[in-house]
């Protein structure tokens, strides 16, 4: 069984309606609240959005494919953070080898919740936003029109090489390569009878594919139109302006000392 | 779009054009007259072209590989001289514009080009997106690109299609017709198609076929069509035909009478249709040359013919090594599913199968049918969810890779996703390598299958610098290497032409007649399958649905309509007469020599295995 | 194009090699480390922007998008970038000839620009992070700076010996691609010391880096937070990252590739 490569979830949400830049608006307000949160209790609150957008858009299902990821990094955050917060407070795991106060096990939870609360607002972007609109959206904010075009193709191209990567592997394992077998290094270098074929096969497609947009009337230096009927409607007003309003509020609440250790 | 025509336009007009691809190659060297290697990107590829594109008509383009017809049409939208590096003389004149002095991008508001590659034609994240970047780029107020879109995507078939899909998710046919709509999207006068079905299978290339009838025949398409192609059947859409040779135009006429020119053909060293081929091989005058299978028929029942269908015991017409031996792969209940956005897709679902030693069998069926699928089930790439495969009454799971790749070799598709080294000889060394044959065993083993593929002289040529019929002999002889005892081959002739498919299947029905090897092909090449392989497996929506002999199944055109498979031309004619005869039982021939000899005349002389090909 | 191109290959190399993990997300040992320094000195710019914005939808697929992200795309920009500018600029090691790996000397200015890059990378994510709160300097640099150089000093020298001259015969080379011109001699030394500089400062960041995370020179371990604006490192941390993007950005201007200059002399 191969997994689908996409994280798109095809619903028809009110999330799903939203311009891609309202929606950018959002996460960023999301991202604001968790990068300027400290306590772990107050991080939850971002990271509970994002997940109640997940549960709203059907998108939770599909983070089970990170949860992987996801639990390495918080691992690995909690336990790094301990050795770089001041020992202030009360110890509450005393070992021979160290102590851990209860500022440093706070301060090591709030921040690896953060870097979740972090990837999960983002995938309930990923998760509700296509590849079209990303690129629209971004063009939207003014980003210049040449780097649009290259991440939008690239987001064409890339299951197309995947494809290709895939079949590689298998042409090569048919060849008798064991990827697995070896040292660290030679495994490494075991990697490249895939690498050089999907490399030249994409370069092979430069050509075709410059000629393919010449003939197509592309040239960055003409003037050209944009065919996009998106609208920023009340509903993308209205959450830019919810966006705002978190942004703010979570300032103000920084400068009270709320949500802080 | 026959007015202009009367009134005698141009659309395009070549005067002494040359042009190669090596910037520095002098083009006034007229003197050395050997014929164009296509591998060699030194010669001119144009060596001074005079051709006037009627205005109005459908002109195709065809002759040997390598002979310019790409270039030719790279001319027609100015990716020649302005944008591809190279020599260039001469003046092309397209639709009153000096086409030397324009860029390709200023001629796309007149000129549309959909090629070969469809994936390198494809720039959108969604199918709106495709179709609206050409009109787009060529600043097409927003407001009109609305009802253009709607139009285009009906003009290529593709009405009904959710505009909010994503290119990379359709299926090649749908992609190409997504190019198609594209391109029309930005209405163009002319219309320069090169090679546009090569990458597709049966159905899409059908489908496309409708798409140039239709706009040949609409009021609101493109004038004018140019067309290279291979096929025939897309060939004979056009009102004439030009053929190149060294070149040159050789010969330019309408369509029937170019296609009944055998002498002309053969010396431009295209493909014969095949009833043409059988007519010509019966002693027919040229004026009385049939080219599809119905005036064929027609011109039989008035001649003094009578059809004489093979014997049932008629061999197949490749050979093969034999009265089949031992079971090697048996197949009980396989069944395999994929994981998709839209849910798991079972791709196979439920196959029986038995393949004994020295046979060869072709696994044909549409695009999703799951013929590939099964295909990788056989050597352990893809392990069945249910049911079991075995080799040599092993479980193939039971295998290590190493054991069961050296047994069953496996050539994929497209060459290119295999090679990698920087010389033939050490890509050819790389199987057994890793298989642990090592010294001078493995020194003897890849000069003897790079001898066998016929590149003896490009050993230690970079294999990424070669044709691609040349690589896939290199990919071939890196199976051979392994001195496998069954090959099973995925579509491996796609992308190469007529004499490039011969050379290689050839070579394939050599190595089963004279070494046993067990051939399992993939393939969609109807023709492949009626020459080389006595026997076929048809699959549909993942279940086996035939496995018979190939006659018996050409026999069945009503079966082979339900299944989407294209009889080639012998089988349909030999039907067809059959049919007329009031004989539906008669089985069909599967080749032109065999028509031949069921009208009574003599096959040609020269090799068996080569008559479909002149040379 | 050539960006858009490069770009999707990126990504589609680096889902496939996600595999491989050490720590996962954040950086990975894989194979894909190898191409930004192939890459770069094939492509140049357009292959930075591409290896760039490859990284940026590896995150998007992968489900690791965030603020991150940013400088995932930044430092690997300059993975790219770095090794273009570093290349036949190395004057002792430089042989003025093309990278078709097939010296030990070439080799060998290959793991100089391998380390270069792989440093320049580390340092600008590990900055990012640490400036996020999401991960201390000192952790990350040298992880990434490690995965990335030893994916880059394997896998770069074959990477090159196999793809330089193919893709040189189609023409497809940065200076091909845009018509550079070869350098004067007065620009020469002048890119020269520049490459240097740029070497210099990709090493000296990581380095620093972590010396001011683990907290020498600063004192104690840098975790007070109090003293610092938000969340993220401490005050030296930030000015040490915004003096190196300085200097990298006024230095890749100030530095020519030589790959035109190797060409032209072929």
């Amino acid at each position: 069984m191969s997994a689908a490569p996409t994280l798109y979830v095809d619903r028809d949400t009110f999330v799903h309606r939203l311009d891609p830049r309202a929606k950018l608006a959002m996460v960023l307000a999301l991202f604001v609240a968790a990068y300027m949160f400290e306590h772990p209790l107050a991080v939850a609150t971002p990271l509970a959005v994002a997940l109640g957008v997940l549960a709203l858009t059907g998108g939770l299902r599909k983070l089970g494919r990170i949860k992987v990821v996801i639990t390495a990094l918080f691992l690995a955050g909690f336990l790094v953070w301990p050795a770089y917060a001041p020992a202030r407070g009360p110890v509450v795991v005393s070992t021979p080898v160290f102590d851990l106060t209860e500022y440093e096990l706070l301060f090591a939870l709030g921040r690896s919740e953060r870097i979740v609360a972090f990837i999960v607002s983002g995938f309930a972007f990923i998760t509700t936003t296509s590849n079209e609109e990303i690129v629209s959206g971004l063009r939207g904010l003014g980003v210049p029109y040449a780097f649009c075009f290259a991440l939008g193709t690239a987001l064409r191209l890339f299951p197309t090489f995947l494809g290709a990567t895939g079949t590689v592997k298998q042409a090569q394992e048919a060849r008798g390569l064991d990827l697995s077998a070896g040292g660290p290094l030679q495994r490494m270098r075991n990697y490249i009878p895939l690498l050089i074929p999907v490399l030249m096969t994409a370069v092979r497609n430069v050509n075709s594919q410059s000629m393919a947009l010449e003939a197509r009337g592309f040239d960055t230096d003409r003037e050209r139109t944009f065919y996009d009927r998106r609208t920023f409607r009340a509903a993308d007003w209205g959450v830019t302006a919810l966006a705002v309003g978190v942004v703010v509020g979570v300032i103000g609440l920084w400068w009270l000392g709320v949500g802080q250790l | 779009m026959t007015e202009s025509a009367e009134t005698g336009g141009v659309a395009a007009r070549l005067r002494d054009v040359l042009f190669s691809y090596d910037r520095d190659a002098d083009l006034d060297d007229e003197g050395s007259d050997d014929s164009v290697d296509p591998d060699s990107r030194g010669g001119a590829v144009l060596r001074g072209v005079d051709l006037d594109v009627p205005a109005g008509e459908v002109v195709v383009v065809m002759g040997a590989s390598g002979g310019g017809k790409s270039t030719l049409l790279r001319t027609l939208n100015a990716l020649i001289p302005g944008f591809l590096n190279g020599a260039f003389d001469g003046d092309v004149e397209v639709l009153g514009r000096d086409a030397t002095a324009t860029k390709t991008s200023d001629l796309a508001e007149q000129v549309g080009t959909v090629m070969q590659d469809y994936e390198a034609q494809l720039f959108g994240t969604s199918v709106e997106a495709e179709v609206a970047f050409g009109p787009e780029n060529l600043a097409v107020p927003p407001e009109e690109i609305g009802p253009r879109i709607d139009r285009a995507l009906s003009q290529a078939g593709l009405g009904d299609l959710d505009r909010r899909r994503e290119p990379a998710g359709l299926s090649g046919g749908q992609k190409q017709r997504l190019v198609f709509a594209s391109v029309l999207a930005m209405r163009p006068e002319l219309l320069v198609l090169d090679e546009p079905t090569s990458d597709l299978d049966p159905l899409g290339a059908r489908n496309v076929v409708e798409i140039v009838r239709s706009l040949a025949d609409a009021s609101d398409g493109p004038e004018t069509i140019v067309l290279v192609t291979h096929e025939i059947e897309e060939a004979l859409l056009a009102d004439s035909a030009v053929l190149l040779k060294d070149g040159r135009v050789f010969r330019q006429g309408p369509t029937e009478s170019v296609f009944t020119d055998v002498a002309a053909l053969r010396e431009s060293r295209v493909e014969l249709p095949p009833v043409v081929d059988a007519f010509d091989r019966l002693g027919w005058d040229r004026e009385q040359l049939p080219v599809t299978v119905a005036e064929a028929a027609d011109r039989v029942e008035q001649s003094d013919l009578t059809w004489e269908p093979p014997e049932p015991t008629a061999p197949a017409p490749a050979g093969s090594g034999g009265d089949p031996g031992e079971v090697r792969f048996a197949v009980e209940g396989a069944r395999y599913s994929y994981d998709t956005d839209r849910g798991p897709v079972t791709a196979v679902d439920g196959v029986d199968l038995e393949i004994r030693a020295g046979e060869v069998v072709a696994i044909v069926g549409h695009n999703g049918s799951g013929k590939t699928t099964l295909a990788k089930q056989l050597n352990g790439l893809f392990d069945p969810d249910d049911g079991r495969v075995s080799w040599r009454g092993r479980d193939v799971r039971e295998y290590d890779a190493g054991e069961i790749g050296r047994e069953v070799g496996f050539v994929f598709q497209n060459p290119d996703h295999q090679i990698f080294e920087d010389t033939v000889r050490d890509e050819v060394a790389f199987g057994p390598k890793n298989f642990g044959i090592e010294g001078e065993e493995l020194d003897a083993r890849v000069a003897d299958a790079i001898e066998t593929v016929d590149l003896g002289s490009l050993a230690d040529a970079d294999p990424f610098a070669l044709s691609k019929g040349q690589r896939q002999r290199v990919a071939l002889a890196s199976i051979l290497a392994t001195r496998p005892s069954a090959i099973v081959f995925d579509e491996p002739t796609t992308g190469l032409d007529a004499e490039q498919q011969v050379a290689f299947m050839d070579l394939v029905a050599r190595l089963n007649r004279e070494e046993g090897l067990t051939v399992v092909m993939v393939t969609h090449d109807m023709g492949s399958v009626a020459r080389y392989a006595p026997r076929t497996v048809v699959m549909a929506d993942g279940r086996k649905v035939a496995d018979r002999s190939t006659r018996e199944l050409f026999a069945d055109p009503e079966a082979l309509d339900r299944w989407q498979l294209d009889a080639p031309q012998p089988v349909a004619l030999s039907n067809e007469l059959a049919a007329r005869a009031g004989r539906e039982d008669a089985l069909p021939a599967l080749t032109v020599e065999e028509v031949v000899a069921g009208l009574g005349g003599e096959p040609a002389a020269d090799d068996p295995v080569r008559g479909g090909v002149n040379r | 194009m050539l960006v858009a191109v490069v770009a999707a290959l990126f990504a589609a190399v680096l889902i496939p090699f996600k595999a491989l993990t050490i720590v996962p997300g954040v950086t990975e040992i894989r194979p894909a480390n190898a191409i930004p320094v192939a890459f770069g000195i094939m492509f140049g710019p357009a292959g930075a922007w591409g290896v760039a914005i490859g990284n940026l939808i590896g995150d998007i697929f992968g489900g690791t998008f965030g603020p991150g992200s940013a400088f995932g795309f930044a430092g690997n920009f300059f993975f790219a970038l770095v090794s273009y500018k570093l290349w036949g600029n190395l004057a002792p090691l430089s042989s003025g000839e093309e990278p078709t790996m097939d010296s030990a000397r070439q080799v060998a200015e290959l793991w100089v620009i391998a380390l270069a890059g792989a440093a320049v990378c580390a340092a600008i994510i590990a900055w990012g992070l640490e400036v996020l709160g999401q991960f201390p300097f000192s952790v990350l640099g040298p992880v990434i700076a490690l995965n990335n150089f030893l994916a880059a000093a394997v896998l770069g020298p074959p990477l090159l010996y196999l793809t330089y001259p193919r893709v040189r015969e189609m023409g497809l080379l940065y200076p091909d691609v845009m018509d550079a011109p070869a350098l004067s001699d007065a620009s020469s030394s002048r890119s020269t010391l520049a490459a240097f500089g740029l070497a210099a400062v990709s090493i000296a960041w990581l380095v620093i880096g972590v010396g001011l995370s683990v907290g020498l020179g600063g004192g104690a371990f840098i975790g007070n937070t109090a003293e610092t604006f938000g969340q993220g490192g401490s005050t030296p941390q930030i000015a040490l990252g915004a003096v190196a993007f300085v200097a990298l950005f006024g230095l890749s201007a100030l530095s020519k590739s030589r790959l035109p200059a190797a060409l032209s002399a072929r």
